[in-house]
């Protein structure tokens, strides 16, 4: 008899365990931001607004 | 402590104090009387934004109180102050949709500015979201919706839910689905400002969280925000990028108000102070080029006890890399502090969201 696997205690781990289900929903290209970044600085805007997410007509 | 990067590529700004609504849950502390942006202070800020939009596009979001109180030709004189660089300089506003009309529209398509909408679904929803004499407001922002989608203007929304109830997030989803809006963001009800009262903080959450997963997965109609910013992270991950992504300057998200005071990390700090900290501001632009304040904010105390309470979360949270050490706001206004880790703002709208998020799909997959 075989034990129920626990799940992972990182979220990265988490994602690793994962992989292949997290990869097909990341895959739709819609899903990304369209917001480019300065070089080097990871967005944050999209944790506020989310017409920060789709710039219009951009 | 963690690093600021020198140039921002969101920049926040009030208009105008004032809001025509009185939500019970908002925060503003001077959304009652009518201070307006000068042109002086828009001037200041346009020559930091022109000199960034040299190395990236900036995204210039009006925010206020309510900013279309400022009647069009008032908004159209600020906003004409901005001039791009070699990239793009957008325009977006955050309102709550009751005074948008056909000449607002016109104002929206000629000057590219985005909508979004705050607004909190059908009643009962809605129902905290009042006008000055108490009385509904969701006619008057539905008009003004029905006139974005006279003009074709796309438009986000986001809603503040204050009662995560996960056999309600369905109807939820398919009412702003119906709305026309392209993305809705959800803010699960914060302690913030000049409201103190309490979040729910349990596992609800991550049931609502759930639910609405399972509706998103299988419609697809509408964008999520807080869904697209966890698959985000999880895209990095997956890439192997999500190391680099947690060790990146954080933006600065400067905020500037409408005399041009300054204050970071978005706008949720604007006009509040501490009585150990003093004022949430770094400078004002009358005194000194946007640019030089950015520069020097590290030097500010509170500055520095943010970044030292970003900087606690990346070393002790394995969920840096998706959140990037929370928000400031929410720390100050539930615990007096910044430089603390997990709050109820963490829990509810990172941790429950991920674990909610991931529920969800495998759900909607029948797994």
């Amino acid at each position: 008899m075989s034990e129920k696997p626990e799940e992972p205690e990182t979220l990265s781990a988490f994602v690793e365990a994962h992989r292949d289900e997290l990869s097909e929903l990341v895959a739709a290209p819609d899903r990304r931001a369209s917001c480019p970044p300065p070089p080097g600085v990871e967005f944050r805007a999209d944790v506020l607004l989310s017409a920060c997410i789709d710039p219009p007509n951009g | 402590m963690g690093e600021l990067a020198s140039t921002a590529s969101v920049v926040f700004l009030q208009p105008v104090t004032l809001c025509n609504l009185d939500c019970s849950y908002c925060y503003l502390p001077q959304r009652a009387v009518f201070r307006r942006m000068s042109v002086d202070v828009a001037d200041a800020v346009a020559r930091a934004v022109s000199v960034w939009s040299d190395a990236h596009p900036v995204h210039v979001v009006w925010h206020g109180g309510e900013p279309l109180v400022l009647g069009v030709p008032g908004f159209v004189e600020l906003l004409g102050r901005f001039r791009a660089g070699l990239h793009r300089v957008g325009h977006a506003v955050q309102t709550n949709g009751t005074l948008i009309d056909d000449a607002w529209c016109e104002v929206f398509i000629r000057h590219r500015v985005g909508v979004t909408v705050s607004l909190d679904g059908p009643e009962p929803f809605n129902r905290d979201r009042v006008t000055r004499g108490g009385g509904e407001s969701l006619d008057r922002a539905l008009r003004g919706i029905a006139a974005l989608r006279r003009h074709h203007l796309p438009f986000g929304a986001i809603a503040v839910v204050q009662d995560p109830d996960p056999d309600r997030a369905g109807e939820l989803y398919d009412w702003f689905s119906a709305l026309g809006c392209h993305s809705l963001g959800i803010n699960i009800v914060e302690r913030k400002g000049t409201r103190a009262q309490a979040s729910v903080d349990d596992e609800r959450v991550t049931a609502f969280w759930s639910a609405l997963a399972v509706h998103w997965r299988k419609d697809q109609r509408l964008r999520i925000r807080e869904f697209d910013h966890a698959l985000r992270y999880v895209a990095a991950e997956l890439d192997g990028r999500a190391r680099e992504r947690a060790m990146a300057p954080r933006d600065p998200l400067p905020m500037i108000g409408w005399n041009g005071d300054v204050t970071m990390f978005g706008p949720d700090l604007l006009g509040f102070s501490s009585p150990r900290l003093g004022a949430f501001t770094v400078g004002n632009v009358a005194d000194a080029e946007l640019t030089e304040i950015l520069e020097r904010a590290a030097e500010s105390g509170w500055v520095e006890e943010v970044l030292d309470g970003i900087e606690a979360c990346r070393t002790a949270c394995d969920h840096y890399a998706y959140c990037f050490g929370g928000q400031p706001a929410n720390k100050y206004f539930e615990t007096g502090r910044f430089d603390v880790t997990e709050t109820t703002y963490c829990r509810n709208s990172k941790k429950r969201l991920m674990k909610g998020l991931m529920r969800g799909v495998r759900e909607a997959r029948g797994a």
